[in-house]
């Protein structure tokens, strides 16, 4: 069974309220979800309520997830990050935020990760960071200061004094490259 | 091909990568909606977006998350539940109570007049009880008989006042009784003016209104109707999430940077509607956020449903 038949058939159990199947999902999903979250946040208590808001609302509403809209691990980071941005708008931690380049100094590497799954999500991980690493300087800042900082469009044309229509056609080229590199990096054609 | 739906496809990568404000993303994903042909290359984008959740650097999570984190999300599913059953429970017994002491009272609680009566007539029985007593104790003493006189006096003074006290009270009883009976026939009157079959009525502009990305499946429709008594906005929404704590549901009319509240409801199952005698106006878009409370009267929660009227 493929890692998408596999969500699925959680998520159908879940939303009929299956406990065991939210567990699972759960113990599938922990590691980059929360490392996902710590990411946004940076603050290890922050991840941990993020995470939970994110199983709490898949508890309550796994009903809503339509596949048709993309696979379940894309709803679910969608979530997350989601939840993650809300938080730091409600503190405004933003300002006080440490660059995601200082991350390093705060993560602990995980070294218990030896399950066939995290390893795969490992080496995933790796193949984005590789095509993140090749896009343009400033195709990689519109991604860090959107994707993983949260703020819009318009609020990194404000804060870097960025016209808005180059933050909009950066956005663009970015998202094309990155699309275009991952898909030929999973053909192995890289 | 229109210019519209040009520009509306080159915002796909700004829709996935999240940088939109509110405002453009329900715009977008109104468009979305009535372009399906676009969707697949929004899912395909929006599964690249999400892979770059990946590119976090491992992080171990806290000892003890999974049992904290499982332990919260079920028990509070439980705890709610419990919650539930329990409010229903107090809200029977609460009614039932309501029922009896209606009844109770009906056949024995005295009307106010009466009992202003009974006070006044308690307090007469009281002083007239006082010269027996002196006029028991007049053969002692001649003094007595002044003394008795000058409490007497007092007592007919005291209940002079009390008694003006209580008619004073029955007079502003009266006052707060018939402006109460105003208010009522005035809301009698809005009710049967409510009640009443709309004259004219006619259907200015119909939107379909779509749920964010978050909340896919969510469906709603927004009508703006012209009666004789105005233009009123009609919100009907389904398939909304689920409410916890006190949450609500609230209706925005939004134009420019200006967000107008047109009114909030509470959804046990997912549907919920509701009407806004408002302005006219050219208005961008109508929204129903999902918000932490009622109270709000600028929106704090998230765009659950968004329909555009520019």
């Amino acid at each position: 069974m493929n890692e998408q038949t596999e969500d699925l058939r959680l998520i159908r159990q879940i939303a009929d309220r299956d406990a065991g199947a939210l567990e699972l999902l759960y113990d599938t999903y922990e590691r980059p979800v929360y490392a996902f979250a710590y990411r946004l946040l940076n603050d290890s208590m922050a991840a941990e309520e993020a995470v939970q808001e994110l199983f709490m609302r898949i508890w309550n509403n796994a009903e809503r997830y339509n596949s048709s809209n993309g696979k379940l691990s894309t709803w679910m980071f969608a979530l997350t990050r989601n939840i993650s941005i809300d938080m730091l708008r409600r503190r405004s931690a933003r300002a006080a935020a440490i660059p995601v380049e200082d991350e390093h100094l705060n993560a602990i590497l995980d070294e218990s990760s030896d399950t066939e799954q995290t390893v795969e999500r490992t080496l995933e991980g790796e193949r984005v960071l590789t095509a993140l690493q090749e896009l343009g300087d400033e195709q990689q800042q519109v991604i860090d200061l959107i994707y993983y900082k949260g703020l819009t469009q318009q609020e990194v044309s404000e804060r870097y004094n960025i016209p808005l229509g180059t933050v909009k056609s950066r956005v663009r080229l970015a998202l094309k490259q990155l699309q275009k590199r991952l898909t030929l990096t999973e053909r192995g054609e890289s | 091909m229109s210019e519209r739906k040009d520009s509306m496809i080159d915002l796909a990568e700004e829709y996935a990568l999240g940088g939109m404000d509110e405002l453009e993303q329900a715009e977008y994903e109104f468009f979305l909606s009535e372009h399906a042909e676009e969707q697949q290359r929004v899912t395909e984008l929006l599964d690249t977006t999400g892979m770059l959740a990946l590119a976090s650097k491992p992080v171990t999570p806290p000892s003890g998350m999974k049992n904290r984190i499982l332990a919260n999300v079920l028990g509070n599913s439980e705890t709610e539940m419990m919650r539930e059953q329990a409010l229903q429970s107090i809200e029977a017994d609460s009614a039932r109570r309501d029922v009896e002491e209606r009844s109770h009272l009906e056949e024995t609680a005295p009307s106010p007049v009466r009992a202003v009566n009974d006070r006044v007539n308690s307090e007469k029985s009281t002083s007239t009880a006082t010269p027996v007593v002196s006029t028991a104790k007049a053969r002692l003493s001649r003094s007595l008989w002044a003394g008795a006189a000058t409490i007497m006096a007092a007592a007919a003074v005291i209940l002079a006042i009390y008694t003006g006290q209580l008619r004073s009270e029955m007079n502003d009883m009266r006052s707060t009784l018939t402006a109460m009976e105003q208010r009522t026939s005035d809301m009698q009157q809005q009710l049967t003016a409510a009640n009443s079959p709309a004259v004219g009525a006619q259907v200015d502009r119909t939107v379909a209104l779509v749920g964010s990305e978050e909340d896919p499946s969510a469906s709603g429709m927004a009508a703006m109707v012209q009666d004789d008594t105005g233009t009123r906005l009609v919100v009907q929404a389904s398939d909304l999430p689920k409410l916890s704590g006190n949450e609500a549901y609230q209706v925005w009319l939004i134009k420019g940077d200006q967000k107008i509240n047109a009114g909030t409801f509470l959804s046990g199952d997912g549907k919920g509607a509701l009407t806004y005698t408002m302005e006219p106006g050219d208005y961008d878009m109508v929204a129903i956020t999902l918000e932490p409370d009622a109270e709000g009267d600028q929106p704090r929660g998230r765009i659950v449903l968004a329909g555009a009227l520019a």
